[in-house]
């Protein structure tokens, strides 16, 4: 039993207001769930509840990070979890990204059978989780929330139940998570115990925090480093393996194809866009925290990574046609980026906030790209098809130039804001003397080429063929969609123009 | 040096003018060079998101956007001379975009080398805009736009000092010319537009990589070519980082094995748009070569220098042979501009003030007689419904005006005294000649006669003999005419007063390259 | 240190040493089956089988089961709380209501579950 100044410090550290955003999202997912079973008529009403109420939290974030005064990383709740400037972005990034991920799951449920305000609930954990992920500070909230979202993207990936895409999908998904979370459990066990081995010099009492790892993992006994521990070197391997997992870096880009394929089209973007970021800043959290004294160790291990990653992801996808696999096998490219991105971050202090630039720009095009996606898919999701694009610039203009600018965008073409993006990351690499690394990046933008070009030039080029099938009608779309779709569009191309206001945003300038 | 300018009374006036108007305010100039940089971007941008317009109403704004850059151009000239700044920058306007925290800024003027092109590039706009818009192509204001975006980002890549934006406007330009062939061209256009797409990405890409390398490595912690000029790189690194830039840059200018893009990719295009690549933004890498790489990495340069002469000669020779082969018109015009980029290679290899500066009046000139000879070509497309040489002929007789101009590009290629392009070869040739390996005159003066046998035997097939298809549309029509007439005066303009353009690169080279054989003698010419 | 764990080791060798034992031993000494088609069936007497051998259960016993799950966990969640409950009152250290928003959370999925019918059997 902890004595009474123990219990009422930990107590005290139990700041819940610093964790509001977090909390009422749940409150929010919760109250959805109880008043649709009560009211199941006032869908309608309920759905709009939930954009706003996403809307209104998203707005408070804002509001605290833009009178918020800089100052030192805040700690509460004994050193479990951990805010600072950068995790609040990443805050409100994944709030973003959930209130683009509740509009595609309207677009994309209208037409279909299954329920709706429970995938929005399923949704608004998994982006509290994500929140609480950036924040965490000790492996138990880490793997708390890290569980708590895999969990849930189980859910939302075998969501289209009647789809046998969809199920073989969510099996895929939950057998290589499981697989994944368990190594990073094995990962965290071996770590815990060798830290907390009273014989190796600076013991930690508390193992799982970060900073107390990190202070164990970089002393130095007499009997050699920490840091070449059998044990400290397989654990950290074993964690990181997890954390690879997340974004889809090869060799564990196994399950990325068919999950993105089957997956309804939200899921999809959720695990594209949210999945990765949360990945990489876990992944920078990682790195620059507990593992920092492991540099020697990561470093090259990363390295084959990042090129085996970069090599597979702009190859794979050369002879796709299902679009849904080509964002899937490229958005394993643009992780292999990402890495060289962390890898720099090694010796250039302002690459990691590239690698935030990056994926603000990965986000933005990827979206505008899956609305168009998701207003083109037809009653089976899983087969969207390059050649139900054809013509799509002259049957939906508005649809047919955020596509192109999306992908333009993602392919890393000027003027857009993703080759400024892809520009930044290469200089950073530069600057850290990963020449041969950079070699391989800038080919794979050029193969990459050919993927888009063949995707973009279905859009552009072939004239309307009427095979009768796969959605003709015309497109629906709604005037809240065109705002959004203009809005992500205008920032990609001004973005890639004039970078004040982004490069800002994630910290350069 | 006084610049012969000076001596013409006439011009005194207008000097003055000039000059008081840049003493007035010093933002006068720049804002013309904004004006002829972002005017036909704007253009652009109102002709795509203004609803419903009329025939009429899509053609006048694409003049207007295709018109201000030339005016840009001519604006300047003139005030660059006016102003007398030797060479130097002029018209500098720096703006922040962002990315200051890397040493990147929108900055933005003319030197001596850069300025002729910029003229060069706005008056090969205009001719190829006019030619666009009397076209008549389907979906005619998309065309429209896309070139104006082309333009203005050719525009933009003379003007721009700072590394990152000289090949940020370069990619600008060239995106366009990627969905230009792949919208409007000649059959098998997706072959060719996926081809070009690929290859010139790649050297794109590898440009890139060695901009980014020269920018970090020269410690200048700045992509400002002013600021770079003074940071000098280690022997080692300069080789590398120079090898980099000449094979990125040499697969844009199509050097010698890197050039199979280029014919094909010329003959498929819409012929606005090959007079637009061919004649301007394959430049490209020449100026970046001239401007950036050759002076900023010496001994980079010196050391690549043995195997750029064989591959320049494998130009001039090897492709001079390819082009002798060939039967159909467009394809000879694009091998012939492959082949004569040659040249350009050799002015640079001889690495003397006479040689650069020749090689940069050969880029002018070849600019604006390669423009001509695509839109020519375009134009007996467009009446014989063929440009295979074998079923051509006879044309003389029904197109004599066409004929006219025909002969006169041909001859402006050739190097004929007169034309722009005798001025640019003659003094690579002087700079070849006081170079350490003369003997190179002799390939190269036997890529001359090449390029003579081809020309003249184009102009024997197609304008005289039978015919073997049917024409219509008769001779030349007024929308045509000016636009080759544009080109056509430019070239004699240059060619009758080179001094015009060389006494200001010729005080930018000096700065850069030793003067072993000076470019005076050969503009001293004229006087 | 390591000694401490010597019977561990022996535990382990025993066990390889009964397994690979009992199966070694009966393979050498012990008589050969004879094999034929009949003798290799699944049944080697009695009935042939039929149907499916994977019953399918209705999907409702999942459901219970996993509705069991979690409020058996709840129930591992609050034996803890039971203990400190007391020592928190006495220090006056709030822990009522946190645990009571725990089993606010737990009382809207039961209302959800109740309201959408799955505790209906026959429906």
């Amino acid at each position: 039993m902890p004595s009474t100044e123990e219990l009422q410090a930990l107590v005290a550290a139990n700041t819940w207001s610093a964790l509001l955003p977090e909390i009422l999202l749940g409150v929010l997912a919760l109250a959805l769930l109880a008043v649709d079973a009560f009211a199941p008529r006032r869908q309608p009403q309920t759905l709009l509840a939930a954009m706003v109420g996403q809307a209104a939290i998203l707005a408070w974030l804002l509001f605290a990070v833009f009178t918020a005064e800089a100052g030192e990383a805040r700690v509460y709740f004994a050193g479990s979890v951990v805010q600072t400037a950068l995790s609040d972005w990443m805050r409100i990034f994944f709030v973003t990204c959930s209130l683009f991920t509740t509009h595609l799951a309207l677009v994309y449920l209208r037409n279909r059978e299954y329920p709706r305000v429970e995938y929005i609930h399923v949704s608004l954990v998994v982006t509290a989780s994500f929140m609480l992920l950036v924040q965490s500070g000790n492996f138990l909230l880490f793997f708390v929330a890290l569980e708590t979202l895999t969990i849930g993207f189980y859910v939302l990936v075998a969501f289209a139940r009647t789809s046998r895409f969809s199920l073989e999908a969510g099996l895929k998904y939950l057998v290589m998570g499981g697989f994944s979370s368990g190594i990073l459990l094995f990962g965290i066990a071996l770590l815990y115990g060798v830290a907390g081995n009273p014989l190796l010099p600076a013991t930690a009492v508390d193992p799982l925090n970060f900073i107390e790892l990190g202070a164990f993992i970089g002393a130095v006994g007499i009997d050699g480093a920490n840091a070449a521990h059998p044990l400290v070197i397989a654990g950290s391997l074993l964690v990181l393996t997890g954390v690879l997992f997340k974004v889809g870096a090869v060799p564990f880009q196994i399950w990325v194809p068919d999950v993105y394929q089957g997956a309804p089209t939200p899921t999809t973007a959720a695990l594209a866009v949210a999945s990765k970021a949360g990945g990489f800043f876990v992944l920078f959290i990682l790195l620059s925290g507990p593992f920092l004294a492991l540099e020697s160790l990561l470093f090259p291990v990363l390295a084959g990574v990042t090129a085996v990653t970069l090599v597979f992801g702009n190859i794979a996808p050369l002879g796709q046609q299902n679009v849904k696999r080509i964002m899937g096998l490229s958005g394993v490219a643009h992780a292999g980026v990402l890495l060289l991105g962390m890898l720099a971050a090694y010796q250039v202090p302002w690459a990691f906030h590239a690698v935030l630039f990056y994926l603000l720009v990965y986000a933005i095009a990827s979206f505008a790209v899956f609305e168009v996606m998701a207003h083109l898919a037809p009653d089976e999701d899983a087969d969207q098809d390059i050649s139900h694009y054809r013509g799509l610039l002259k049957r939906h203009p508005l649809l047919g130039s955020a596509l192109v600018i999306g992908l333009g965008s993602l392919a890393g073409i000027p003027p857009l804001a993703g080759f400024i993006a892809k520009v930044l990351i290469f200089v950073a690499a530069f600057q850290a003397g990963l020449y041969t690394l950079l070699a391989v990046a800038i080919l794979g933008v050029v193969i990459s080429i050919y993927y888009y070009f063949g995707w973009m030039r279905a859009a552009v080029l072939r004239e309307l063929v009427d095979d009768g099938e796969s959605g003709r009608e015309p497109l629906r779309v709604t005037i809240p969609t065109k705002v959004i779709l203009v809005a992500l569009a205008l920032i990609t191309v001004v973005g890639g123009i004039f970078q004040a206001g982004l490069t800002k945003l994630v910290g350069l300038s | 040096m006084m610049s012969s300018i000076a001596h013409l009374a006439l011009f005194d006036g207008v000097a003055e003018l000039f000059r008081a108007m840049d003493a007035a305010s010093p933002r006068a100039h720049t804002s013309v060079l904004l004006l002829g940089i972002f005017g036909p971007l704007a253009f652009a941008l109102a002709l795509a998101i203004s609803g419903k317009l009329e025939d009429r109403a899509v053609k006048i704004a694409g003049f207007l956007g295709f018109l201000l850059p030339a005016l840009s151009g001519l604006w300047l000239w003139i005030a660059y001379l006016s102003l007398g700044v030797e060479g130097g920058y002029a018209f500098l306007i720096n703006a922040s975009t962002g990315l200051d925290f890397l040493g990147v800024s929108l900055f933005l003027g003319l030197n001596g080398i850069s300025l002729p092109l910029y003229v060069m590039s706005g008056i090969v706009g205009l001719a190829a805009g006019i030619y666009a818009i009397q076209s008549g192509v389907e979906r005619l204001r998309l065309y429209i736009i896309l070139h104006l975006i082309m333009l203005g980002g050719l525009m933009g890549l003379f003007a721009s000092i700072d590394l990152f934006f000289f090949f940020f406007f370069h990619e600008f330009a060239l995106i366009p010319t990627f969905l230009l062939i792949a919208i409007w061209g000649r059959q098998g256009r997706r072959a060719v537009a996926l081809e070009l797409t690929i290859y010139l990405t790649l050297g794109a890409m590898l440009t890139l990589a060695g901009l980014i390398a020269l920018a970090v490595l020269s410690g200048a912690g700045s992509f400002n070519l002013i600021a770079l000029r003074v940071a000098l790189m280690e022997t080692g690194w300069q080789n590398a980082v120079y090898g980099l830039l000449l094979i990125g840059m040499g697969i844009l200018v199509s050097l010698f094995p890197f050039h199979s893009w280029a014919p094909r990719g010329y003959a498929t295009a819409p012929a606005p748009t090959a007079m637009l690549h061919a004649g301007v933004l394959k430049k490209f890498g020449l100026y970046g070569l001239i401007q950036i790489a050759v002076p900023l990495l010496p001994e980079g340069a010196m050391a690549w220098n043995p195997l750029l002469l064989w591959l320049a000669l494998g130009n001039i020779l090897i492709i001079g042979l390819i082009t002798l082969a060939q039967r159909d018109l467009k394809l000879m015009l694009g091998n012939a501009s492959v082949m004569h980029m040659g040249y350009a290679f050799l002015g640079i290899f001889a690495f003397s003030a006479a040689g650069i500066g020749g090689a940069v009046l050969m880029m002018v000139a070849h600019g604006l007689s390669v423009a001509l000879l695509f839109l020519l070509a375009d134009s007996i497309e467009t009446r014989c419904g063929t440009t295979d040489m074998r079923d051509l002929g006879g044309l003389g007789n029904q197109a004599p005006v066409l004929m006219a101009f025909f002969v006169a590009a041909i001859m402006a290629s050739i190097g004929l005294p007169g034309f722009a392009n005798f001025w640019g070869e003659l003094a690579i040739f002087t700079a070849l000649w006081a170079s350490a390996s003369p003997w190179v005159i002799a390939p190269t003066v036997a890529g001359i006669v090449i390029s003579a046998i081809y020309g003249l035997r184009a102009v024997a097939r197609i304008f005289f003999g039978e015919s073997a298809t049917e024409f219509r549309g008769g001779d030349l029509r007024g929308a045509e005419k000016a636009a080759a007439l544009i080109l056509l005066l430019s070239l004699f303009f240059v060619g009758f007063w080179p001094r015009s353009m060389s006494d200001s690169i010729d005080a930018a080279v000096a700065d850069s390259f030793p003067p072993a054989a000076t470019f005076a003698p050969v503009a001293a010419l004229d006087d | 240190m390591l000694t401490d764990y010597l019977p561990v080791l022996i535990q382990i060798g025993l066990a390889v040493f009964f397994a690979v034992a009992i199966l070694g031993f009966s393979h050498l000494m012990g008589q050969r089956a004879r094999t034929n088609s009949l003798k290799d069936s699944a049944y080697e007497c009695g009935m042939l089988p039929e149907g499916r051998a994977g019953a399918r259960f209705s999907v409702k016993f999942y459901l219970v089961a996993m509705l069991f799950i979690i409020f058996d966990i709840e129930v591992v969640f609050l034996i803890p709380w039971v203990l400190v409950y007391r020592d928190f009152l006495s220090q006056n250290l709030p822990i009522l209501f946190p645990v009571l928003f725990f089993i606010l959370v737990l009382v809207v999925g039961l209302i959800y579950e109740l309201k959408k019918g799955v505790l209906e059997w026959d429906k």
